[in-house]
């Protein structure tokens, strides 16, 4: 969708920019194509295990300067700072001292979104923000392994081990953060400049899973962060009610004085408008479903504080082929270990009732 | 013997129009693989961006290309200062072709393996790949073969009037093929130029 929009946009930047490879040819030259430029340098150039290089003899030299490179950076930190499957290198401080130039360069007014790597896997980290958590007392809460894995999965051990890679990861994108607020404060931008901080999905770390690739909801892969700074301000605002994603929008349109379109989802986020209190909030992962056919293979959640639902359908793991559902109350049992779904089916029903409703909402067009 | 008489013993180099059918001949492995590494892209670049930057992929592939071509006869040429004078103009450029084409084959092999559309019973390599189990034939298999393309062709050249002359036709007709990549090289150079403008 991203790439549709781009003709929308006064200004799309590759990410393939910020690589660590730097290239006068594609900066200063190319710039004018540059995004086709850069695509077609790296498939000249390219020699990653599944790939070919469209150069017969010289991609074997730039491999092995890529490699060199690769090791001089690598010194840096404990995980490659590469794009897994791709020889590319991905600084993350390359990135913020990129977007503290755009900051100052571009003229006003201007929405500006920098969707950045880290910390993704494979968790990247200098090694100065190593060992910070190693000693740090923290006990996970151990879960059952969930029952799509058969038996299988993660244990403990490795959950541990890749949650306290992750924490470093996340420590390291927040050190990045501080220091470009720090820059965007210093040069005085702070001062009329909306900053918002949030994340696509969270990680998971539980129930034998890592990552955040199985179409589940978890609060460790809904619960991501959502920060606004506004301009000029100096304490700190919490906001406890359940927000969306999909408030953004309408939020930002409100702090730009633009009139809220009736077609998008999502409310003007507190302080600054007032959802209601009682507000359901959907989502809904159907990534295997057959594109455009009516929703059959699908994960559905709906939280309305504190009681959050799940529907699972479709999925060749359900035990007898029938939807599953989970019900938590997040406000008594936020690490969600006790489905309530028989020991409160009227609260389970009425929620049942209002995600169908959802679903085959979203689900007219399709039919 | 002095360094002069030295310099002027070597320093091979080829009259002008076998300067040219030599690039020519350099040219033809790179573009080669360059164009089927073009289609094998063409169409999921197609499918994300759109034809005229499929287009441009294939633009910057082929300048690219000559380029490459450029450098690898700039170092070939270098080679040959290193050889004799008076060696004989046409032995050593159907050696040096010969040479230069069994390396740049194998080059294409060590890439192609990658390329899911060629079955894998097509290729040597893969049948090398698949008796990897034991490792010992894989490689001896692998280095006769290396050994034998690139040894066999320049001894049979040296030895063998009738072979030299079949193969310095077939490097001329070949070289007819690589004018014609060069005319696509400067459609290339027009596309690259436009999408920059």
């Amino acid at each position: 969708m991203l790439f549709n929009l781009t003709e929308e946009i006064d200004e799309f930047n590759p990410r393939k920019m910020l690589f660590s490879q730097g290239s006068y040819l594609l900066d200063e030259v190319l710039d004018q194509d540059y995004e086709i430029a850069a695509i077609s340098q790296s498939l000249i150039s390219n020699r990653s295990e599944t790939k070919t290089a469209s150069s017969l003899f010289i991609s074997h030299l730039t491999r092995w300067l890529d490699s060199l490179r690769l090791r001089r950076i690598s010194e840096r930190f404990v995980v490659p700072p590469q794009i897994p499957n791709t020889p590319d290198l991905y600084l993350l401080e390359d990135a913020t001292d990129w977007i503290i130039k755009q900051a100052a360069r571009l003229s006003r007014p201007y929405l500006s979104y920098y969707h950045l790597y880290p910390p993704h896997a494979p968790y990247v980290v200098r090694r100065d923000f190593v060992d910070l958590f190693t000693a740090d007392g923290y006990q996970p809460v151990r879960k059952p392994k969930h029952f799509i894995l058969e038996g299988g999965g993660a244990d403990h051990a490795v959950l541990d081990e890749n949650r306290l890679a992750y924490n470093q990861a996340v420590r390291y994108v927040d050190a990045e953060f501080g220091r470009l607020m720090q820059e965007l404060e210093k040069s005085g931008q702070l001062e009329n400049t909306w900053v918002v901080l949030t994340s696509d999905h969270g990680e998971m770390f539980e129930r034998g899973i890592t990552g955040h690739l199985r179409t589940m909801f978890y609060q460790s892969l809904v619960k991501s962060p959502l920060l606004i700074f506004k301009p000029g301000q100096t304490e700190r605002i919490d906001v406890h009610q359940p927000t969306s994603a999909v408030d953004l929008v309408p939020t930002l349109l409100h702090l730009a004085g633009r009139q809220i379109p009736d077609y998008l989802e999502g409310a003007v986020l507190p302080p600054f408008g007032s959802p209601p209190a009682e507000r359901a909030i959907f989502a809904l992962d159907a990534q295997h479903n057959p594109p455009d056919e009516p929703l059959s293979l699908y994960t559905a959640m709906l939280l309305k504080w504190p009681y959050k639902l799940t529907e699972y359908t479709g999925y060749d793991y359900l035990p007898d082929g029938k939807p599953f559902y989970e019900l938590y109350d997040l406000a008594a049992d936020p690490e969600e270990l006790t489905n309530l779904m028989a020991a409160e089916p009227q609260i389970a029903a009425q929620m049942q009732s209002e995600l169908e409703q959802q679903i085959r909402l979203k689900d007219e067009p399709y039919r | 013997m002095t360094r002069i008489q030295a310099g002027r013993r070597i320093g091979f180099h080829f009259s002008k129009p076998q300067r040219w059918q030599f690039f020519l001949l350099a040219a033809l492995p790179v573009h080669f693989w360059a164009w089927i590494k073009w289609f094998q892209e063409f169409e999921a670049i197609s499918q994300r961006y759109g034809q005229w930057d499929a287009l441009g992929v294939g633009g910057y592939f082929m300048v690219y290309a000559l380029f490459e071509s450029a450098v690898i006869f700039g170092i070939l040429t270098l080679i040959l200062l290193l050889l004799p004078r008076r060696w004989d103009q046409d032995t050593v450029f159907a050696v040096t072709a010969a040479l230069y084409l069994a390396l740049a084959g194998w080059f294409i092999l060590e890439q192609a393996r990658f390329l899911a559309v060629v079955p894998e019973e097509v290729w040597f390599f893969r049948r090398v790949q698949h008796l990897q189990s034991i490792t010992t034939r894989a490689g001896v298999v692998t280095a006769l073969s290396f050994a034998a393309s690139l040894f066999l062709p320049p001894i049979l050249l040296l030895r063998s009037e009738k072979f030299r002359v079949a193969a310095l036709a077939l490097f001329n007709r070949l070289t007819i093929l690589s004018v014609l990549y060069l005319g696509v090289d400067l459609l290339a150079v027009v596309i690259v130029l436009i999408r920059n403008l």
